[in-house]
């Protein structure tokens, strides 16, 4: 999934598009609820991550600020790929996407899902879906806050939600219109929406939040396949080739850790 | 070699059909221990034609015991040749992309292999702009797989001699079909049985290759021979215990068993030697691997 370039100019016709999918999808969060959610997880993001996990997640970062996962399709697996030098709330978010199309979306075939084209419907959708399990009644969060400032209140919206900057907006912009008929908050909404802050980081600390939520985690995971190779080396003792990629595997581990290390410094 | 590639397809090109039995180093490390029982006449009396890969060959001459022995099986039986991977290429009549496939496939389980192709020989290109093979088989073979050099100066690779009997196999098992009888792997190494065994699945789902005809490749693993000379009274009976006691050691084995009902269970396991002897009385059972 990349990561959409939406503006104020186009965000009518992002509604125009949710209004158009939201009853299939309301259906899907209610689905997913009802089957995938049994753990009883009650973080959200934790909820996402485990559902991928039982999916082979691989979590990697990756040098691309445009590129947030993808699903692979190969061989009858679908493999969810998720890039963890994203920021925490993108990764969350991007989560939730990568889920609508693992277990929704059929257009996936036996292909990476890796679309990059913006409005693109069934990119709408995974986004409207993401947005769907992510969001509470994030209107009447909103003006619980005291805050003065629009972007302190959108900040802490975000940290509550755990969620980017624009599906934030997005999303109080759609509740704001649809649901209360809020034109000042419409507007307000339309004048921050292409102003995302320059130093999110800085913002968060400023406000007493957390800044994790907007750093990279660069988590390196390949989907538990260690432990898979791990559990047919003990039981195939006569072949080596699980030995060399379990070995392989862990190079490989540690040459991306060393990249991203070199990289920071 | 005793002769060239182009003999060697001549004469595969003869009218019979051809029972082929390709070897790999251990078998010949084990046959060599077991010579003085067990001759080569009664190993080899029902090929037309022994095969042993370079590599596999590069493997034989790390031991003097190895060496004699298949020097003394070319000067008795007729054809014993020793076929470099470089000449792969003419046996598929140049078809170099096939070739690039039949590689690709043999090392579908190293993780390693695969990607170094996808990243040294391959390069991400369409395989029409792929290097001759001859330059990236050398690439291949000399920076592809994991070596380390033996106290005699040679330079082992690992897998390569695996590697090549599975890419001969499937080169006779599709290009021949129509001249070969049989394809049999003497080895008792289980990389040889998967990367052929997972070759040969990758094959079937590929549209180049999942509707042509082949010939199937089998195997004699170590536990395979002992049972058939069990079986042909090569082994004495009073001597058979001694016998694999001495000779074979607990591995993991691949076997079917039939039931009462006569269906029939698959299993693969490590067998010790006490139930290896059961084995070899048991009519239920049959040794795959």
């Amino acid at each position: 999934m990349s990561i959409k370039p939406i503006t104020k100019d186009c965000l009518e016709q992002v509604m125009q598009q949710n209004s158009s999918i939201k009853e299939q999808i309301y259906g899907l969060v209610s689905d997913f609820n009802k089957r995938f959610n049994k753990s009883g997880l009650t973080a959200q993001e934790k909820q996402a991550f485990s559902v991928l996990k039982e999916n082979n997640l691989i979590q990697i970062p990756i040098e691309d600020e445009h590129w947030g996962g993808a699903i692979i399709a190969k061989g009858g697996m679908k493999i969810p790929v998720i890039n963890t030098a994203q920021p925490r709330v993108y990764q969350y978010f991007v989560a939730w996407h990568e889920i609508y199309h693992l277990l929704y979306d059929i257009n996936l075939d036996e292909k990476t899902h890796n679309v990059a084209i913006d409005m693109d419907i069934n990119e709408r959708k995974a986004d409207y879906f993401a947005a769907k399990m992510i969001f509470g009644d994030i209107y009447k969060y909103y003006y619980s806050l005291e805050d003065e400032n629009v972007i302190d209140r959108i900040i802490k919206c975000m940290d509550a939600y755990k969620a980017p900057y624009k599906a934030t907006l997005i999303e109080l912009y759609e509740q704001a219109v649809e649901v209360y008929g809020d034109m000042d908050l419409k507007h307000t909404v339309l004048n921050h929406f292409d102003d995302k802050p320059k130093n999110l980081e800085g913002k968060f600390e400023g406000l007493e939040l957390d800044p994790e939520l907007v750093r990279s985690s660069f988590v390196i995971s390949f989907g538990g396949l260690e432990q898979k190779v791990k559990k047919a080396i003990n039981q195939n003792t006569g072949v080596s080739y699980h030995k060399d990629n379990y070995e392989f595997l862990i190079e490989l581990k540690k040459e991306i850790k060393k990249e991203w290390e070199d990289l920071s410094k | 070699m005793k002769g060239t590639i182009d003999d060697f397809k001549r004469y595969l090109s003869m009218d019979k059909s051809i029972k082929i039995c390709i070897l790999d180093n251990c078998s010949v490390e084990f046959l060599t221990r077991v010579q003085n029982e067990i001759s080569y006449k009664m190993v080899f009396a029902s090929y037309d034609i022994i095969l042993i890969p370079q590599w596999v060959w590069n493997e034989v001459t790390d031991s003097n015991n190895r060496v004699n022995y298949i020097t003394e099986l070319q000067n008795a039986l007729e054809r014993v040749e020793i076929i470099n991977e470089q000449d792969y290429t003419k046996l598929v009549d140049y078809k170099e992309a096939e070739l690039y496939y039949l590689f690709q496939y043999s090392c579908d389980y190293i993780a390693r292999l695969v990607s170094f192709m996808k990243r040294k020989i391959t390069k991400n290109r369409p395989l029409e702009e792929l290097e001759p093979y001859e330059e990236w088989l050398t690439t291949f073979y000399e920076q592809g797989l994991d070596g380390k050099e033996l106290s005699n100066g040679r330079k082992q690779k690992k897998n390569a001699g695996e590697i090549s009997i599975a890419v001969l196999s499937h080169i006779l098992s599709f290009y021949y079909t129509e001249l070969v009888d049989t394809i049999t792997v003497f080895s008792n190494d289980r990389d040889a049985y998967e990367f052929i065994s997972s070759a040969k699945r990758k094959f079937r789902e590929d549209e180049k290759f999942k509707y042509r005809e082949y010939i199937s490749i089998t195997f004699k693993s170590n536990d395979c021979l002992i049972y058939e000379w069990k079986n042909s009274g090569y082994i004495n009976e009073g001597k058979l215990d001694a016998f694999v006691r001495e000779y074979r050691q607990m591995r993991s084995t691949k076997f079917t068993r039939m039931k009462q009902d006569k269906s029939v269970e698959e299993l693969d396991t490590t067998i010790d030697n006490q139930t290896f002897l059961e084995f070899l009385n048991d009519e239920t059972v049959h040794i795959i691997f």
